[in-house]
């Protein structure tokens, strides 16, 4: 009887052990730890393909990536990990890595507004302008319901009204960047056009990993700027971009 | 021997002494008619002489050329002499323009001479050269009379004019070849107006530069323009004109720079100038670059000014250096030029950058100065040479310290796998909060605002209240309650006229009465007064007679509506 018990438990163990197959993240995890860069991000794209994503996932990506020498698909990952999560040190590190590698040590610098305003992503700045204005509203609805309180705290008030309506413009502004999605970047070595066929002549060449604009879309091919303004067609199968 | 013959030669035909002279005879001549050019070139013979720039409204032509050979004491002097006739075509002063020739390997020039052109015909009158000063003139002043080759020195020149009709403002053009400006295009700044042997002059412009002799010999500084002005002297409304103006004449020696003492590095830099030198960074590995700077600062033209090397550079490998000029002042006769220069060390025993030298010649004291810099030291270490077999272990606790930075390793775990959400700012709920916030106040806002109205427009209120108690009124009259018992239904018509009636007469509702209330000056239309006196008159016959029933309730409140009508 007590050889029936044992037998019965360990094969329900070993069938919960079957059940609970590697994930594709733990696949890449798996791969990647052997040094099977290509591989690990084969698996992290099965991931990505799901539609269940996360700030780890596009860094495990971008790290597959810049492992195997795809500095452009590094990037592209990195930057969607950055708007994820733009404080995490490892992601900044990486990408700054990687910008090194396209432009031999001097990336191009983040804009003024990049830099004032990147610390937080756009939720966060919302999250952060909605207690302020929502406060600020309802104090200047006490207000008008009971004159009385007016003289209350008047010197905070116009404060918190600038600081709500700074916080708000920022958010939206912040908000506007990232619904940006014309932008993208180079993956592989690439001939840029004069127009947006394949018989259109060369223009000049982008690398691998170079960050672009896009401008106008025909048909498969893409008119892209970089950022020192020279502008060409490049087909649909060299950028990566968040519009697809 | 063959050395002492040439030397005998070339003393005996003087060929190192050639020049080129140019007179012009007379210098002053009538329109229509010529005046005679005479190049003599002594010291060797030219074949043939050549215009440096086209004359500007002269007519040169070619008459003779003669040579000759004279021996005087011993010595043979060669000249040859060419005839030219000028011949003007309008009046005015004009340059006859410099002529080169050759004489040997070596060409040599003439002077630019000023001519002076009469608009008259067969006598010396010169009537184009009014009593009146011209209506515009150029003046070129210089403090400079000997100046050594390469020399800048200041030269400023001045436009006088009455009623300049031109949009952009000419710059006057140098005649004399062998002189170049400090800058492109002069510095200009305009002055007030000034009176000249009593005529104004309200454009005055002033230009000034630096100029730089290039070339040893006398010859005469000369600039031309062509301006167009109103020109009053035979007009009183002024008449406009173009006229050709030419400066007199500056005559300057330009002095050749002396042989003796020449330094061997020298340039032809010509001014006064110091030198400074830095190193970055000043400790480095063998094969890393360097950046030496070398800053010359002083009065005098370095635009040409080529990099101060060393005695040697042994040690170093170096780059061609870059350049950047900068300008102290207005005319550009000071300046400070700024040396790049990449050097790589190639042996680590290297303890400084070697001594540079520049050399120049000071005008002031007329001797040649070479600066030196000191020795700027460095430091170098040998490079380490990579490891084949990769970085040897740390020692325990000591990490190796490395600027690079490395990539960082993958997350193991996903965190929260989700589809991305769209942007808080999108969503409804998110947006709620601070929307339901925005319409309290807005809320709060209206009600104050209404309640503020009211208190300072109390007539408001009362119309408000009248309408109010009118329309409730109206609605229990018309009820079956009221139609049935008649003293109710005429005390509630009798309560709307006397707040209707107050309302438009301005009077308290409660101090009404009938009698004035038919009395009031309501201005009512006679239908209207009349449905008033009936109304009243029943109510009064109802309250005495003690009716019950309403005799006629719809003619009533017509007779109501009616009033009420009229009223508004």
């Amino acid at each position: 009887m007590k050889w029936l018990v044992f037998i019965l438990c360990l094969s329900s163990v070993m069938t919960w052990a079957e059940d609970r197959a590697l994930s594709p993240f733990e696949q890449g995890n798996q791969a990647f730890d052997e040094g099977r860069f290509g591989e690990a991000w084969d698996h992290y794209s099965v991931q990505l393909e799901s539609g269940h994503v996360s700030p780890p996932l596009h860094f495990n990506l971008a790290t597959a990536a810049l492992h195997n020498g795809h500095l452009g698909k590094a990037i592209y990952h990195l930057r969607i990990a950055q708007t994820l999560k733009p404080r995490d040190s490892d992601i900044t590190q990486n990408l700054k890595i990687a910008r090194d590698e396209v432009h031999n040590g001097t990336p191009p610098k983040p804009g003024t507004w990049q830099r004032l305003t990147g610390f937080f992503n756009a939720d966060e700045w919302a999250l952060l302008a909605a207690p302020f204005l929502t406060g600020w509203l309802l104090w200047l609805a006490l207000i008008y319901w009971r004159p009385e309180t007016r003289s209350k705290a008047a010197v905070f008030r116009p404060i918190l009204g600038v600081l709500a309506l700074a916080l708000m413009v920022v958010a939206l502004l912040a908000w506007k960047s990232e619904a940006n999605q014309d932008w993208g970047v180079i993956n592989g070595e690439t001939q840029v056009r004069f127009g947006p066929v394949e018989q259109s002549p060369d223009q000049f060449k982008w690398f691998d990993g170079t960050e672009v604009q896009i401008s106008r879309r025909h048909q498969d091919w893409f008119l892209a700027r970089d950022v020192t303004g020279r502008q060409g067609w490049v087909h649909a199968d060299v950028l990566l971009t968040p519009k697809g | 021997m063959a050395r002492l013959l040439f030397s005998f030669l070339a003393l005996a035909t003087g060929t190192f002494a050639a020049t080129l002279t140019a007179t012009l005879k007379p210098a002053t001549v009538n329109l229509g008619k010529s005046a005679t050019l005479t190049l003599v070139c002594e010291g060797g013979i030219a074949t043939t002489v050549e215009q440096t720039a086209a004359a500007r409204n002269l007519a040169l032509s070619f008459v003779d050329s003669t040579k000759s050979i004279d021996i005087v004491g011993g010595v043979t002097r060669e000249s040859a002499t060419f005839t030219y006739q000028v011949t003007p075509r309008v009046a005015g002063r004009f340059a006859v323009p410099a002529f080169k020739a050759m004489v040997g390997n070596r060409e040599i020039r003439s002077d630019a001479i000023i001519l002076t052109v009469l608009d008259t015909d067969g006598n010396n009158t010169p009537k184009n050269i009014a009593k009146t000063p011209p209506p515009a003139l150029l003046r070129v002043l210089t403090p400079a009379t000997k100046v050594y080759v390469g020399q800048v020195f200041p030269v400023s020149m001045e436009l006088l004019a009455q009623g300049l009709r031109q949009s952009h403002l000419p710059v006057p053009q140098l005649v004399t070849d062998s002189i170049r400006f400090t800058r492109i295009r002069p510095e200009y700044r305009q002055a007030s107006a000034r009176s000249l042997n009593g005529v104004l002059y309200q454009n005055v412009f002033l230009f000034e530069t630096g100029a730089v002799a290039m070339k040893p010999g006398k010859l005469n500084l000369i600039f031309e323009l062509d301006v167009i002005v109103m020109d009053y002297r035979q007009d009183v409304f002024g008449r406009q004109r173009k006229l050709h103006l030419t400066s007199d004449p500056i005559p300057i020696e330009v002095l050749p720079l002396p042989a003796t003492g020449k330094p061997e590095q020298f340039t032809g830099a010509v001014g006064q100038y110091q030198m400074t030198t830095t190193v970055e960074p000043n400790r480095a590995k063998i094969g890393d670059p360097m950046e030496l700077r070398i800053s010359l600062a002083g009065s005098g033209a370095l635009d040409n000014t080529p990099v101060p090397e060393p005695v040697s550079w042994n040690g170093f490998k170096t780059h061609p250096a870059t350049s950047e000029i900068e300008y102290t002042d207005l005319r550009h006769l000071s300046s400070r030029k700024q040396f790049k220069r990449m050097i790589i060390p190639t042996d680590s025993k290297l303890t400084h950058v070697p001594a540079l030298q520049f050399s120049y010649f000071d005008p002031v004291t007329e001797q040649y100065v070479t600066l030196t810099t000191p020795p700027t030291p460095v430091e170098i270490t040998a490079s380490t040479p990579p490891n084949p077999r990769g970085d040897p272990p740390a020692p325990d606790g000591l990490a190796p310290t490395d600027d690079t930075l490395a990539i960082q390793t993958i997350r193991h775990a996903p965190g929260r796998l989700a589809q991305l959400q769209p942007p808080l700012i999108t969503r409804t709920w998110f947006l709620a909060i601070p929307g339901v916030s925005l319409l309290a106040f807005l809320v709060a806002f209206g009600w104050r605002q209404r309640v503020e109205y009211y208190e300072a427009h109390p007539e408001a209120v009362r119309r408000h209240h009248v309408r109010r108690l009118t329309r409730n009124t109206l609605r229990q009259l018309q009820s079956d309650a009221s139609r049935k018992n008649a003293a109710e239904f005429y005390e509630g018509v009798q309560l709307i006229l006397r707040e209707q009636i107050g309302l438009a007469t301005d009077q308290p509702a409660a101090g009404l009465t009938a009698n004035s209330m038919l009395t009031a000056p309501l201005n009512l239309p006679k239908e209207a007064q009349t449905a008033l006196t009936r109304l009243l008159e029943q109510e009064e016959v109802t309250r005495f007679s003690g009716a019950i029933a309403t005799p006629n309730v719809d003619a009533a409140l017509n007779d109501l509506n009616c009033v009420l009508r009229a009223l508004k």
